[in-house]
């Protein structure tokens, strides 16, 4: 068995589960009682951040970018290809081999077979929930999902306990309209993420673009305009303070419009999503698509400081990975080039660029594919074996984490599962995954109820 | 019933014995709707005041007291035209003046809408119609919707436009006090306190134009939780 419950790194939990934190919290929560103003609650906030037990861990990566393939990729033609089993599973590509030992992927991903030495692709890892909501959000937030408590996001967590400087907004979504992806569940909206959207430049369709309306202001709108109007706002806010001002959602929109002006002011950020600063030569080799701009996005909101980027390839940028007919067709044509493209581009890049180090880039969906083909060319929802590849950040380069038996049905050696790979994350951005946080009643909850890290895949 | 447009086994009531009494009465009123309205905005609960006193200040469930809640998407269209006094021009098909709430919007991204206002719509939770029932629908505030309220060039448009508000209070023979009066009743209904009316003076002894000022007063009325929030 890969999973280990401690590491040699590994800090000793403190006697009370939550040490000095927990003090904190009380003394925010009386504080709030004594009716200090929200400055001085965000005060005591990093100051209680300033004595928190992660600051001491080691911490080996400072961002994530998620790919989520929103849908439920295909991995058994993917990442975990099954040549020696009968027709009806072996599907109908080839295995290529890669740049890494012993790894072979499918044939349609000949950039990403280039990169595999710098990746590691995680064969093992299953659940069992065949359902597109509640698949997405066991693997988007590392908690089975009950109806008792929305866990938040992984996103949301890591804006949460380690957020950047001021001026960039901690976690960004790129090209998730509809918000599939998991929120900030217990921890409140101001740990939401900031939606963006990319789209074609009109009249030009062409040209995909962060759509940056709002996060610029107007030509005629000056930085001065900006600080003298929020100062008005605020003197005009404060008597709102008196109307139930502990509620979460006043609470929230505070911190939004702080946020908000944050990124007014801060011309990173306002920089990071301007795609035309690229060369045209790295826009193409990300691709001329929504998600393929979207990936060189969120590669530039990383280097802006931004903690957690989103990037979804789903139905809204022309893929759909929910192959229940011509599976193969799809993959062939459509998805698998966009992915092999945009995915290599982005990793390739990371790495170029020096920032592959402390960047983890994590693709996957809510589920894998029925290895049996369906009547209509099509693989159905399988959540009981499927694959995901992660690279940069600490995981380990060229390697391979546990395998599914002869016909891709299950995981056959070092099985684990979403709440593992989450934990495992967490760690490496270091952040206990062992901790605890406090619900908006008080209720403790543990980060991840049963996720363990995967020392394996870490080097 | 959250969301209200679910009623379904897997979404009970929060208050069953409520919401059948409630149903009765519709029933016995021969399906009056004026009459239900009538009844639930009287009743006590409905009334419950957010400010929060002594015994009920922690209480975050039960509606001990009211709580702060986000508007509708089309409701905060309506609520920013009338702060300003602006109106949508809607096409040629709708009344002009008409509410957004009134028009029963999809997200389709045709016209009669203008692009402007269908990204704001969507901004604050508009559903795209992808599905049968509007529990898509997202009621939570974000960054992104106070971007669009600090920056969205057609709403700074409307700030200071011929037709608005402020134009036309500028325009009479108003004191400031007076103009301030009346942007803060058509933004948040009601008076400035003291210390909002010196702040408003302070800032106003700063620069030397008063339209500026005033522009710059609104664009704060507009920005301010009291002002996005049903409260």
């Amino acid at each position: 068995m890969t999973h280990s419950t401690s590491r040699n790194d590994y800090q000793p939990k403190s006697p009370s589960p939550l040490g000095f934190a927990r003090r904190a919290f009380l003394r925010i929560g009386t504080a709030g009682l004594a009716g200090l103003g929200l400055p001085q609650f965000l005060e005591l906030e990093s100051r209680a951040r300033a004595a928190d037990p992660n600051r001491a861990r080691r911490k080996r990566a400072d961002s994530v970018i998620l790919v989520w393939l929103t849908g439920g990729p295909s991995t058994i033609d993917m990442w975990d290809m099954k040549p020696d089993a009968p027709d009806e599973i072996r599907g109908e590509f080839k295995p290529i081999d890669t740049r890494a030992d012993g790894i072979r992927i499918g044939e349609h991903l000949p950039n990403m077979a280039g990169l595999m030495h710098r990746c590691t692709v995680v064969r093992s890892l299953a659940h069992t929930i065949p359902d597109h909501g509640l698949a997405t959000t066991f693997m988007t937030t590392g908690n089975r999902p009950t109806p008792v408590l929305a866990y938040p996001g992984l996103g949301s967590l890591v804006a949460r306990l380690a957020p950047p400087e001021r001026g960039s907004p901690p976690y960004v979504s790129l090209g998730d309209p509809e918000r599939v992806l998991s929120l900030a569940g217990y921890l409140g909206p101001a740990y939401d993420p900031f939606g963006l959207e990319v789209g074609f430049v009109r009249f030009n369709p062409l040209e995909a673009a962060v759509d940056t309306r709002g996060v610029t202001l107007p030509a005629d709108f000056t930085i001065d305009q900006l600080a003298n109007r929020g100062a008005l706002m605020r003197s005009f806010d404060r008597a709102f303070d008196a109307v139930d001002r502990k509620a979460d959602l006043v609470d929230g929109l505070g911190a939004f419009q702080r946020q908000a002006l944050d990124i007014l002011r801060s011309k990173s950020t306002r920089d990071a999503l301007d795609l035309s600063r690229e060369s045209a030569d790295v826009r193409d080799r990300y691709g001329q698509t929504l998600f393929g701009q979207g990936c060189l996005a969120a590669r530039r909101l990383v280097e802006a400081g931004v903690r957690f980027v989103t990037v979804a390839a789903g139905l809204n940028t022309g893929l759909n990975w929910d192959t229940h007919g011509q599976n193969f067709l799809s993959l062939r044509t459509t998805l698998l080039p966009a992915l092999d493209q945009t995915l290599s581009a982005l990793i390739e890049d990371l790495d170029a660029r020096g920032l592959l180090a402390r960047t983890i880039v994590y693709c996957a969906g809510e589920f894998g594919r029925t290895p049996r083909i369906n009547k209509t060319a099509g693989r159905d929802h399988w959540a009981r074996s499927m694959a995901v590849v992660l690279a940069g950040g600490g995981f380990k380069r060229g390697y391979a984490e546990g395998s599914t038996d002869a016909e891709g049905m299950a995981p056959a050696s070092a099985p684990c599962t979403p709440d593992d790979i989450a934990a495992t994350i967490v760690d490496l951005l270091g952040i206990d995954p062992h901790q605890e946080l406090q619900t908006p009643s008080g209720r403790p909850v543990q980060l991840f109820r049963e996720g363990r890290v995967v020392s394996d895949v870490v080097v | 019933m959250h969301p209200v447009d679910d009623f379904s086994l897997a979404n009970p009531p929060s208050n069953e014995r409520l919401l059948d009494a409630l149903a009765k009465d519709f029933v016995e009123s021969r399906f009056d709707i004026r009459h239900i309205e009538h009844v639930i905005l009287n009743s006590r609960v409905y009334q419950l005041s957010s400010k929060t006193n002594e015994t009920n200040r922690l209480d975050k469930v039960n509606y001990a007291h009211s709580y702060a809640r986000p508007m509708m998407a089309e409701v905060v269209i309506d609520v920013l035209n009338s702060a300003l006094g602006a109106s949508e021009r809607w096409g040629s098909e709708v009344k002009e003046g008409s509410h957004a709430i009134e028009l029963g919007i999809s997200d389709t991204g045709v016209p009669p809408l203008g692009e402007n206002i269908m990204y704001a719509l969507r901004r604050f939770g508009l559903p795209q119609r992808s599905s049968a029932c509007d529990c898509q629908r997202v009621s939570a505030p974000s960054v992104a919707q106070e971007l669009f309220l600090m920056t969205d060039p057609g709403l700074l448009k409307k700030l200071g436009s011929g037709r608005g508000r402020l134009p036309k209070l500028l325009a009479a023979d108003m004191t400031d006090d007076q103009v301030l009066d009346e942007l803060f009743l058509g933004a948040l209904s009601r008076w400035p306190d003291e210390s909002e009316r010196r702040a408003f003076h302070d800032y106003r002894r700063k620069g030397t134009d008063r339209r500026a000022a005033f522009t710059d007063a609104l664009w704060g009325l507009i920005n301010t939780r009291e002002f996005i929030l049903n409260h």
